[in-house]
């Protein structure tokens, strides 16, 4: 967090010369991008294949943001094995804290509305000191989950339309519709459920692609 | 490149986020169950023997006023068969059952709750946490109907008793196998008072008449109506010396008399 606030810093001396301009709510740009963690984990965990896609629009200092992804899992534990897969999107709105950027370089905080829907299995064999031989196969199919989210971090423009991004995530408030014997313990897009709450970063490349001129009337000098 | 110092340092805050589970306690698969006697309190038994779905743990001779029980990770339901020192008596557990993978090292835990007693050959069981946790707390009271009539008496020093009568029956024959300090004499709970004829291993005979308050009381629906004997006294006897300690009868027993042989 506090690397975060280093670049938090650095572009508010950058801002320094720039002038306010009246607040207009229509986009001027929409960006891109994938979560460049998901994409080196999948190549490095062999217990995790996912990727993820981002897009925000801005809306003068508020921005609509989507992610849409995918992630699976597969674990092999010394008396059986586990996997899970689905997909998931979040949804919600940041607020830029760097009102007078001119590049709308980005310290933000938001909200969001996480939605997953997956399957898992667990399949357990093992021998019991008091029971004997337990064999256990459980399977959740679609079902769905949905959380909250409160969000911190930057996006700044690196070069012409090529943006990089880090965003922290707290989520929380987890809910999982099963019905049946196999607790969930990892959810695609939210991560592990035995606590209350838990962080999720992303780091992002984006692009960003302009719709028009973000608009540059002076109110005052 | 300035910027893009950061975006590595937040790298390695995200990286160093991803932690491991704890695989410390995460099942709460035994249950505590607490024997107690109805009106009274804890019971104290000797186990025998606990039988559980095909599985035979032997503890002979334990003594306790609580026991640790597994519960079935495979089925919703366990029955036990306990064997004391007073007999056999089987209870019947349902529950809700579930199975989480917590990480690769860890394996699997088993989350249970909702516990109920279906069936039980006991005289009274009573669930008082229905979610296990994971270091065992108390879950299930099982009582039985108290003896209300046992009156304990304690010698200052041992004594060898080979047969007492209380009110012409026999009561106690060759209790001990040796000479005690403590022992436990039923009181006559038709009469408001017992005379007894305690005959010592040495051929000597002491008369012990011991009078009490005898009311009635319900504790229970399944033990009907008990006689609770209060305001014990002692109104004649061939001990040296007799001090009342206790004025009621309890169970467990406790001592109500300290006699000088």
């Amino acid at each position: 967090m506090s690397s975060c606030l280093t670049g938090f810093a650095q572009t508010e001396e950058k801002s320094a010369d720039s002038v306010k301009v009246r607040p207009s709510y229509k986009p001027t740009g929409v960006r891109f991008g994938t979560d460049v963690i998901s994409i080196i984990r999948s190549s490095s965990d062999k217990t995790f294949d996912g990727w993820e896609f981002n897009a925000d629009a801005d809306f003068d200092r508020y921005y609509g943001t989507l992610d849409v992804g995918y992630w699976a899992r597969d674990y092999v534990a010394p008396d059986g094995t586990y996997s899970n897969n689905g997909t998931y999107f979040r949804i919600g709105a940041d607020a830029n804290f760097l009102k007078k950027d001119p590049d709308k370089n980005m310290f933000f905080f938001g909200l969001r509305y996480g939605h997953s829907r997956f399957s898992e299995n667990l399949t357990v064999i093992r021998d019991d000191a008091d029971f004997g031989n337990v064999s256990i196969k459980l399977i959740n199919s679609h079902i769905p989950a949905g959380w909250f989210e409160m969000t911190t971090g930057l996006k700044v423009k690196m070069w012409k339309f090529f943006w990089l991004g880090c965003t922290a995530r707290l989520k929380f408030g987890l809910s999982t519709g099963e019905k049946g014997d196999l607790k969930p313990s990892d959810v695609p897009g939210f991560g592990r459920t035995d606590k209350q709450s838990v962080w999720g970063f992303n780091y992002q490349i984006l692009f960003r692609i302009p719709i028009k001129k973000a608009p540059s009337i002076p109110l005052e000098k | 490149m300035k910027k893009l110092s950061w975006f590595v340092i937040a790298s390695f805050v995200a990286f160093s986020c991803l932690d491991q589970p704890d695989c410390f306690q995460l099942n709460n698969d035994t249950i505590l169950v607490n024997f107690k006697v109805i009106g009274f309190g804890s019971d104290i038994l000797t186990f025998m023997r606990i039988n559980f779905s095909g599985s035979d743990k032997i503890i002979a001779g334990a003594t306790a006023s609580s026991i640790a029980l597994p519960l079935n990770p495979i089925d919703k339901h366990i029955d036990y068969t306990i064997v004391t020192s007073a007999g056999d008596s089987i209870i019947r557990l349902d529950y809700e059952r579930q199975v989480q993978f917590v990480s690769s090292d860890c394996g699997e835990r088993y989350i249970y709750s909702h516990l109920n007693v279906p069936e039980s050959s006991f005289d009274s069981v009573n669930v008082v946490n229905g979610t296990p946790t994971t270091t065992p707390s108390s879950n299930i009271d099982i009582f039985r109907c108290g003896r209300t009539n046992l009156m304990g008496i304690t010698f200052a020093t041992a004594v060898d008793i080979k047969t007492v009568m209380a009110d012409d029956s026999l009561v106690l024959q060759n209790a001990s196998s040796g000479a005690a300090t403590f022992y436990v004499l039923p009181l006559n709970v038709k009469n408001d008072s017992t005379s007894f004829k305690i005959e010592h291993a040495d051929g000597t005979v002491k008369n012990l008449i011991v009078t009490y308050v005898n009311t009635k009381k319900v504790f229970a629906e399944r033990c009907g109506v008990q006689n609770i004997l209060d305001e014990l006294f002692i109104v004649s006897s061939d001990y040296t010396t007799v001090t009342r300690s206790n004025a009621k009868c309890q169970d467990l027993p406790v001592s109500n008399f300290a006699i000088t042989p």
